[in-house]
């Protein structure tokens, strides 16, 4: 018996007939989000809170002698994604942008993308504390560990986090592996598997 | 229609290694898998996380639709993990099953396993009769030794011999060299008086039979291109199709076996997956190997007259004895002496190492019975995990992300559950499947072993990981839910009584001669070792004596 579904194969070549190069198709639908040629918008943050989410995201990983959250676009991954979850997701993510503007008007008399830096990472530090922390403090603290998490799961998928910043090796053909290469934290025991 | 020699139902690890045996011999065998087909040349091998509009983890409509696993864009294809939606199963309220990394593919879940590659010890075959719990098995360790021999040539295993008798040695692939912080840790467990060896894997350090070696992708999660690691469509199924006795049906699914007047099995119901249509197959002998929860809901949806309580099972311990592997406890940290060292691709192994169970070897030395391992893993991998474990924000939380990234190291503890009647499986009449088939429901019972392993093994993992001058990240003293291991087995289990069993030392149904189950839910007891090249071993010896048994005309 001969199975009725179109191969995967099939349809990839397909998808790509008439392109110059033969590109899967999964990548040609990575690469076509990378290369519209109309500005970016956001699905479903506003351009304010968008700012406050690329200036938050940029505080948690800055560019540092690597670029930061910014240049990695992490604020668009974090919309793309937020655009898919469920309201209940959606209305805490945005209580949470809500909190810090709040708290900072309130300390600072100015919301959180006027207020200066130093006033920023003071407003920040509040929340990142580990626990415990004021009853208060509580819903910041739980947005900073919710964005925080969205940033770093971005950053560190992005191509600046994992080629520029981890600087990883993997996902490729390598000719050989070389093991521990620091000759000072080898076992001496033979059968670590150095020798034959 | 057909009447094949043998049907084999599900094409993972065993049903891949029982066609190949069988077809090998000789037999005409029908392969039946449920899933879909597909190749080692379909999968996303070098891909990368930004190279998928969600990084590889899929749109969270669709996570909450077919569940996480099945959700990734990195892994496309349609039950390469079980889609939630379509497989559903029922638990008690309090008492969680997970039942992870469930497969409905062709190659099930050889396509994306761990790798590890272990022997049983002699006294995991005759717990039973060392501490009185659960069931020995029907053979020995010494009995099933030729077939270890077997798998480990055919299959291709790296390891280091390390003579010890919790592990025993075989013939092994040249090992693959170790990482920085095994090495470390290796130093670490030898002043706590144990010995770290790196993970056996089945996964090739140099060319073997055809196949090349891996070439250090570190992707295996997602499949393997070239087939440098064991899985049912690199390795047994082309030595099947190779033998032009092989007849593979996909998109099968696998209602119930159907039962002649003699109450002798003659064939399976099942449904076109796509169509949903039901059709019937005919084979003088019928194997199950779907999986050990698969295997054992078509025999309890396999009802007659002849067995009103589901296939083989006058014995009545159909479907009990249901265990998993547990994981006790986990740490992370990181190697001081690695932190800030260069970046290497740790990842280009893709397993760590292993300290295998030093309790209760001698005599009972503790206040539990059986015993756990110690998993070791680390190195820089793609993603940085120990991000979320790091507190602050900024510049310093840059640093020390990248700082650590090559000394992290992370341990846990794997346990070896007692096989109790009291956790078992049964069909819940209320709620079927996208075909229209009823569904387990699952209830498995934790043990005060258990509970007292996982304090044992927790305060192993600290003083492990001060041993090694770790800085300690994150501590969980936890059970893991029951099926998160993914090393179900036990619920048709052999023995030598066809009265407190389903089967016999061949996997052959003590009720039914021309039925044998080859997977997990034949296994009496499972040590606290990954399965599946014992499941392999088990499958091939099984397949063996069915094909001698043919030959000389008494199936």
């Amino acid at each position: 018996m001969k199975s009725q579904k179109i191969h995967r194969r099939d349809a990839v070549k397909t998808l790509t007939v008439g392109s110059a190069t033969l590109v899967p198709a999964w990548k040609l639908t990575a690469q076509s989000n990378n290369t519209a040629t109309s500005p970016w918008q956001p699905k479903f943050l506003t351009t304010e809170q968008n700012k406050l989410v690329t200036t938050l995201a940029e505080l948690i990983i800055p560019e540092t002698n690597t670029p930061g959250a910014r240049a990695a676009k992490v604020n668009e991954h974090i919309d793309l994604v937020l655009s898919d979850e469920t309201s209940e997701v959606q209305q805490a993510f945005l209580a949470g942008l809500r909190w810090i503007d709040e708290q900072s008007r309130r300390g600072f008399n100015s919301s959180f993308l006027e207020a200066s830096d130093n006033q920023q990472i003071e407003l920040l530090t509040l929340v990142s504390k580990p626990e415990p922390v004021p009853p208060d403090l509580q819903p910041g603290r739980r947005f900073f560990r919710d964005i925080r998490r969205r940033t770093v799961f971005s950053y560190y998928t992005s191509r600046i986090g994992i080629h520029e910043e981890i600087e990883y090796k993997g996902k490729t053909p390598l000719a050989e592996w070389a093991g521990c290469t620091h000759p000072e934290h080898h076992d001496d025991d033979a059968s670590s598997g150095d020798a034959e | 229609m057909k009447t094949y020699d043998v049907l084999i139902v599900g094409s993972g690890a065993t049903g891949g290694m029982a066609a190949k045996v069988l077809t090998e011999h000789g037999l005409e065998v029908l392969l039946m898998e449920a899933g879909p087909k597909i190749e080692p040349s379909d999968f996303l091998t070098h891909a990368k996380p930004y190279d998928f509009p969600f990084r590889g983890r899929g749109r969270p409509s669709k996570i909450r639709e077919v569940g996480s696993a099945a959700a990734r864009e990195v892994t496309p294809f349609t039950g390469y993990y079980a889609e939630k939606n379509l497989h559903p199963f029922t638990t008690p309220p309090d008492n969680p099953w997970a039942w992870g990394g469930r497969s409905r593919i062709l190659g099930g879940r050889t396509l994306h396993w761990g790798r590890q590659s272990f022997r049983l010890a002699e006294y995991d075959f005759k717990g039973h009769s060392i501490d009185g719990h659960g069931s020995d098995w029907p053979f020995t360790y010494d009995q099933l030794a030729p077939h270890y021999d077997k798998v480990e040539e055919y299959v291709g295993i790296q390891g280091i011999k390390e003579g010890l008798p919790q592990i025993p040695d075989g013939k092994f692939l040249p090992p693959f060299k170790l990482q920085c912080f095994e090495h470390l840790m290796r130093k670490a467990a030898r002043k706590k008086g144990w010995r770290l060896t790196a993970l056996r894997t089945a996964q090739l350090s140099v060319p073997h039979r055809g196949r090349p070696a891996c070439h250090y992708c570190g992707s295996c999660g997602v499949g393997c291109d070239i087939g440098a690691f064991f899985s049912t469509v690199a390795v047994t199924l082309p030595d099947a199709m190779a033998t032009g006795k092989l007849t593979l049906m996909t998109d099968a699914v696998v209602r119930h076996v159907l039962v002649d007047k003699e109450a002798r099995a003659k064939g399976v119901g099942y449904y076109n997956r796509v169509t949903k249509g039901y059709r019937e197959a005919r084979a003088k002998v019928v194997v199950l190997a779907g999986s050990t929860l698969e295997s054992t809901q078509v025999m309890l949806n396999s009802t007659s007259r002849h067995f009103p309580h589901g296939l083989a099972n006058s014995s009545g311990v159909l479907g009990h004895y249901l265990t998993d592997h547990f994981t006790a406890g986990e740490i992370t940290g990181f190697l001081p002496e690695l932190a800030g060292s260069e970046i290497v691709n740790d990842d280009g192994k893709s397993n760590g190492s292993y300290i295998p169970r030093y309790q209760n070897l001698n005599g009972h030395d503790t206040d539990f019975v059986r015993g756990y391992g110690v998993m070791v893993k680390g190195g820089s991998r793609i993603f940085p995990r120990h991000a979320n474990l790091i507190p602050g924000f900024g510049e310093e939380y840059k640093r020390r992300i990248k700082e650590y990234h090559p000394a992290v190291v992370r341990v846990y503890a794997r346990g070896e559950p007692i096989p109790v009647y009291d956790s078992y499986v049964e069909i819940d009449k209320n709620v079927v499947d996208a075909w229209g088939i009823p569904v387990l429901r699952i209830n498995y019972k934790r043990t005060d072993n258990d509970r007292k392993m996982l304090k044992h093994a927790f305060q192993a993992l600290q003083e492990l990981m001060h041993t090694a001058g770790a800085e300690v990240l994150q501590e969980r003293q936890f059970l893991s839910t029951p099926g998160s291991v993914i090393h179900e087995m036990g619920t048709a289990r052999m023995g030598a009584d066809p009265k407190t069993s389903i089967l016999n030392k061949y996997c052959q149904a003590h009720d039914v001669p021309n039925l044998f189950v080859v997977d997990g839910a034949a296994w009496p007891s499972t040590g606290c070792q990954n399965p599946t090249q014992t499941m392999l071993a088990v499958s091939w010896r099984a397949s063996d004596y069915l094909a001698e048994q043919a030959r000389k005309g008494e199936l």
